[in-house]
């Protein structure tokens, strides 16, 4: 990324520092259209910042240029509207308060919106969508995903747009057949659509749209209680190119069946966690579609029967991704996938029994474009294992070896020393030790590093990671009870990029650890579990260094009090997620809190011995109702006054009673 | 034309000797017309089978399933009768014979006890007579029912044995009249009613042709049974079958005219909550058993375990004549003067139609307060489906289940479900409003209960009044709101959904 932007742009143009600004006079002379030319190759949302920082000219093209937003609050978002006017897609999921009005007044704004994302948005209704559709024209997409309130009159409203070809409606638990009806009768060039969750939705829904919608490439229907009926409907389908149906229990091998005598265009398809299904299902799904690239079977049932596998070979020359977590693999089996499959990309053994290092060799031996690699729970695996990946497949990106206890810093480096592209290894609970990350640190390439339980890594381990991997976006160290303040450092100055970060039980950290971790303007989840000896003013720091803050984990961390929260309530604006139970906070602190952020969205505060009734009941009416989901411990259910939980409720608020003993550890 | 059941059955089984060649006719039509319905194909086979041995292994391959069942059919409902025919069991024939004798020593006692009566010159005692004639009556037609179904077991197993061999038992059919002569009388027949379902197989076709040569022989065999029977045969009129069958027993069935008895119940009749009297007392009942078990008080003639007995079970084991009802409205299809006449299968048949189409509809449904019914069980059937689940299309049509109308969206352009009512909750009626239109729906309802046809526009004015309340507070009514908020970015909304408005003002 970095590459790219120093080729793309001339060095005076590199403004992220502000030392190498140009001079005043560059700037006048350059032409709008021009500016916009240049901004057509800025990718980085870090780049474009301090363009849009450089001068009011600068500014103004970017507004004019901008056509994608994701605002983070709802507060900002009449002012970004009136600067971008050209918006074409549009992301309000960070913004779930959003109501009718407000989005009617967006859709005002924005006329010429294309894509729409109000995922999450539960305070949504109708007369929102309505008006948007109505001021928007152009309308192409939009996702609804999560939005608890979405029944059927909001389809309808949604369905008047008869431009739309892709729908996103996951979990919109109150649709039901009329309201797919509605979508499939009122969007006829509908492309793709999500109805995972809907559970109302049956067959005879399912049927109408593969009448209405004929043009429908991707579809996912996991989780409805739908039938074979369901899929032989979807089958007439000429078009259909990805069909996700996890968790579809009552559809069977006949089911499939069906599905592989209609339409050959089918590439993906996703029956993971369908119970009935089985290995004649499978197969006779390859043997009708010559075409499948993609198969993702895990869960489904134990027994690989050779059948199936041998049928794999229709396939041989399209399948590029394989997952078959959960199932018994013979070593033999994995031999005849390799045979069959020669141009897969990823595998997933996830939880497989009976995968060896031979199995795996063989398996490698064949397919050596595998650039995913998941074995997970595979514990038998040993460095062999890794040995025979390392020197087959070059080009592995993601390496997943979460519990496999066997393999040693050997393997890894021989991992290291061959696939330079490795960006992802989980090696939780793997026992690796500072040496191993000595040997990964020379991938530099990395993003994602989780060591969780591995209780052997030290500050040493960490120092060589972060001295070179500075790409790295995710590290997870739960329960690397080693880690001290160093180690962070090390990282914090490495790792600038680093957005997820684990530290859960590393309890020799202090607020020192927290005060280098500030420097990380990108790290937005942190969770900092049990951590005993951080205080408010770690807090505060982080709170005020890590502006991207939208997740923070304060469970158990028993020093630190309302000073955090009045941090957190003053500078972590973002935040969406928060978890402070068994703080010591009080009801004052919670109060300011829960009153001054506006995103947070999902908190938890169970055990908050210090905060009174009065506490949590005037803390819950300040939040305005912006919440959406709530732990409490459960004997509040009754001290709490009933007006209150129905404010909750009526605002889209799931709260969770938790009923547990006070036990303080740690 | 008012004759009840029991009289029918009286003067059919009378008529037996007197009126033979119309009685024949009867039994025989009765075959053809086996209310079962039963394919007309299997019978035929058998009686191939029966005169034409070189052919019986093929033609009872084909047809054997069928014919166990058509047998079964003719000669007694039960499986006992088939096996019977099949393999006759001399011991139920003794027991039936030793029954028979029993019958016939108490009518001897009761006509003895008449003689003696007369003799002895008792006055005063006329009532007891007829009670007496009518048990003598009925004692005979039970002597005579149970002698025709002993026969008719016997016969087909002699068929079986000698038919196909000995001339002579076509005689003997001859001479028991019905049971043997329609066995016969089926094969000329058969070569109308399969022909038309050739087109199955060749191996029908050929099956067929053979018969057909073969079938000669047949004729002769009938020619000869008809000069025993006279013009027993001619007069079948079977070319005008429609050969369709259908389980529907009531419109599917076309029986030819005269193939049958035609009952009709008087309107009184039909009505009347009791089908069974009691000859003796007129007591009513709707139940024959419980009649029986009524008729235990009248004497000890009627506690004998035959004068208890299920009555029906020995009917039939006789091939009884076929009824059919008509209606007794005049100028309705269902009756008898109606030039496309269509009878009605049972009593029942009778009474729910008289009372759909010849009376008031003094049931309404107290949940839409529109539909009204004339039988109790279309109410009971119309309520559990009444108002819950309407399923209302764009285009105004309604439909009783979903599934119906999204079948009708797939066939028309444009057109799409409906949101029902209730769904609108979501867009803000609160429960209260949602009571209050039930609250009203209810008093409609109560206002209106009274069947009469004076109570008619209140009804509908209540029902338009709830309608109207509905409309009120029906979530269209909220399209006035306005979005208050479109312009005014910088103020907090204070939009909130009308479900709250109680506590939204606490923010």
């Amino acid at each position: 990324m970095s590459a790219n932007r120093s080729t793309e742009l001339p060095t005076e143009m590199r403004t992220r520092d502000g030392r190498m600004l140009p001079s005043d006079a560059i700037t006048t002379v350059l032409s709008v259209d021009l500016l916009i030319q240049i901004l057509d190759r800025i990718r980085d949302p870090r780049d474009r910042k301090s363009w849009r920082l450089v001068s009011r000219g600068f500014l103004r093209a970017e507004s004019l240029h901008r056509r994608e937003l994701r605002p983070l609050r709802r507060e900002t978002l009449p002012a970004l509207l009136r600067r971008y006017v050209a918006l074409e897609r549009l992301d309000l999921s960070a913004c779930p308060s959003i109501d009718d009005a407000c989005l009617a007044a967006v859709a005002a704004a924005a006329e010429g919106l294309k894509v729409v994302c109000l995922a999450r948005a539960n305070r949504l209704g109708w007369r929102g969508l309505e008006a948007l559709v109505a001021a928007c024209p152009r309308l192409d997409t939009v996702d609804l995903s999560h939005s608890v309130g979405v029944g059927d009159r909001e389809a309808a409203a949604l369905a008047e747009a008869k431009g739309l070809r892709e729908i996103r409606l996951d979990k919109c638990l109150a649709i039901t057949d009329v309201g797919l009806a509605k979508v499939a009768v009122g969007c006829p060039g509908l492309e793709r659509l999500g109805i995972k969750w809907c559970l109302e939705i049956s067959d005879i829904g399912i049927e109408l749209l593969a009448k209405k919608c004929p043009e429908i490439k991707f579809l996912d229907i996991s989780y409805l209680k739908v039938t074979n009926e369901s899929l032989r409907s979807i089958s007439s389908l000429e078009k259909l190119e990805d069909l996700y149906m996890v968790g579809c229990s009552f559809v069977d091998d006949e089911g499939l069946q069906l599905l592989s005598n209609g339409s050959k265009s089918l590439q993906c398809i996703d029956v993971s966690r369908c119970d009935n299904v089985s290995s004649r299902g499978l197969t006779s799904l390859v043997e009708g579609n010559q075409c499948l690239q993609k198969i993702n079977a895990g869960d489904c049932f134990p027994d690989l029967e050779s059948s199936f596998l041998s049928k794999l070979s229709c396939v041989k020359n399209t399948l590029t991704v394989l997952k078959l977590d959960g199932f018994q693999v013979s070593s033999s089996s994995l031999r005849v996938i390799g045979g069959s499959c020669k141009n897969l990309v990823e595998i997933g053994l996830s939880k497989c029994t009976g995968v060896t290092d031979e199995s795996i060799s063989e398996l490698v031996a064949i397919c050596v474009d595998l650039r995913t690699v998941d074995l997970t729970c595979c514990h038998h695996l040993t460095d062999n294992a890794l040995y025979s990946i390392a020197d087959n497949c070059k080009r592995v990106e993601s390496l997943l070896l979460e519990s496999c206890s066997l393999i040693t810093e050997k393997g890894l480096e021989r991992i290291a020393t061959c696939c330079s592209n490795l960006k992802e290894i989980d090696l939780t609970d793997c026992g690796v030790n500072d040496t191993a990350l000595k040997f990964l640190s020379a991938c530099s390439e990395l993003t994602t590093l989780k060591l969780g339980l591995c209780s052997d890594i030290s500050d040493n381990g960490l120092a060589h990671i972060g001295s070179n991997c500075g790409e790295l976006l995710e590290l997870d160290l739960y329960r690397c009870g080693r880690v001290t303040d160093e180690g962070l450092a090390a990282i914090a100055s490495g790792c600038k990029r680093l957005r997820r970060l684990n530290l859960c039980y590393c309890t020799q950290i202090t607020d020192n650890g927290l005060n280098n971790l500030s420097c990380l303007e990108e790290l937005s989840d942190i969770e900092l579990r049990g951590l005993a000896r951080i205080t408010s003013s770690g807090i505060t720091a982080v709170a005020i260094g890590c502006k991207s803050l939208v997740e923070l984990d304060l469970k158990r961390c028993y020093s630190v009090d309302d000073a955090g929260l009045w941090a957190l309530a003053r500078y972590a604006l973002n935040l969406r997620q928060l978890t402070i139970s068994y703080c010591p906070v009080t009801g004052l602190g919670l109060c300011n809190l829960l009153g001054s952020l506006r995103c947070l969205q999902d908190v938890k505060l169970v055990h908050l011995s210090w905060v009174s009734i009065e506490g949590f009941e005037l803390a819950l009416r300040a939040s305005c109702g912006k919440l959406k989901k709530l732990k409490l411990l459960s004997g509040l259910r009754d001290v709490l006054s009933s007006e209150l939980l129905q404010m909750l409720q009526t605002h889209g608020c799931r709260i969770r009673w938790v009923n547990k003993p006070l036990v303080f550890k740690g | 034309m008012k004759t009840t059941p029991k009289a029918s059955m009286k003067s059919s089984s009378s008529s037996m000797t007197s009126d033979a060649a119309r009685d024949v006719n009867h039994n025989k039509t009765f075959i053809q017309f086996n209310p079962s319905n039963v394919p007309y194909a299997p019978r035929p086979g058998q009686t191939f089978t029966d005169f034409s041995p070189p052919f019986e292994t093929e033609s009872q391959s084909l047809y054997h399933p069928d014919r166990e069942v058509k047998t079964s059919n003719q000669f007694g409902s039960t499986p006992t009768m088939n096996s019977l025919m099949l393999d006759w069991d001399p011991r139920t024939m003794l027991s039936n014979l030793s029954f028979l004798e029993q019958k016939i020593h108490q009518v001897q006692d009761i006509v003895r006890s008449i003689i003696d009566q007369e003799e002895h010159q008792l006055p005063n005692r006329t009532g007891e007579l007829a009670v007496r004639q009518q048990l003598v009556t009925a004692d005979l037609t039970c002597i005579l029912i149970q002698l025709i179904s002993t026969a008719g077991t016997l016969l087909p197993s002699i068929k079986n044995t000698l038919l196909s061999t000995n001339p002579t038992v076509v005689q003997l059919g001859g001479v028991l009249s019905a049971p043997t002569s329609f066995v016969l009388n089926g094969s000329p027949q058969h070569n109308e009613v399969v022909t038309p379902d050739i087109t199955k197989g060749s191996e029908y076709a050929e099956l067929m042709k053979s018969f057909n040569t073969s079938s000669e022989e047949g004729d002769e065999l009938i020619k000869c049974l008809n000069a025993c029977d006279g013009e027993v045969s001619e007069s079948v009129p079977v070319e005008d079958h429609d050969l369709k069958e259908s389980d529907d027993g009531i419109d599917g069935e076309n029986l030819p005219p005269g193939s049958y008895e035609v009952l009709q119940l008087e309107k009184e009749e039909i009505l009347a909550p009791h089908t069974h009297f009691c000859l003796i007392c007129g007591k009513g009942f709707k139940r024959d058993a419980n009649l029986r078990m009524h008729m235990r008080g009248h004497g000890d003639e009627y506690k004998t375990p035959a004068a208890l007995a299920k009555p029906t079970k020995e009917l039939n084991a006789e091939p009884t004549l076929i009824r059919r009802y008509s209606c007794p409205f005049l100028g309705c299809k269902r009756n008898k003067e109606h030039k496309k006449f269509q009878p009605l299968k049972t009593i029942l048949c009778v009474k729910n139609h008289y009372k759909r189409s010849h009376c008031d509809k003094s049931y309404i449904c107290s949940r839409c307060n529109t539909k009204k019914f004339s039988v109790i069980a279309d109410l009971k059937t119309h309520e559990k489906h009444c108002g819950r689940d309407k399923w209302l299309c764009s285009c105004g049509t309604t439909f009783s289940r979903k599934d119906k109308l999204f079948g009708h969206v797939a066939l028309f352009q444009g057109h799409t479900p409906a949101i029902s009512l209730d769904d609108s909750k979501v867009s803000g009626m609160s429960e209260q409003a949602e009571g209050s239109v039930v609250m009203s729906g209810m008093e409609g309802i109560i206002g209106c209960n009274f069947p009469g046809s004076t109570s008619q526009d209140i009804k509908s004015l209540d029902t338009k009044v709830a309608d109207d309340s509905f409309n009120y507070l029906s979530p269209m009514n909220f399209d006035s709101c306005s979005f208050d908020g479109l312009d005014e970015f910088s103020r907090p909304f204070s939009f909130l959904p009308s479900g709250s408005c109680n506590f939204g003002r606490r923010n």
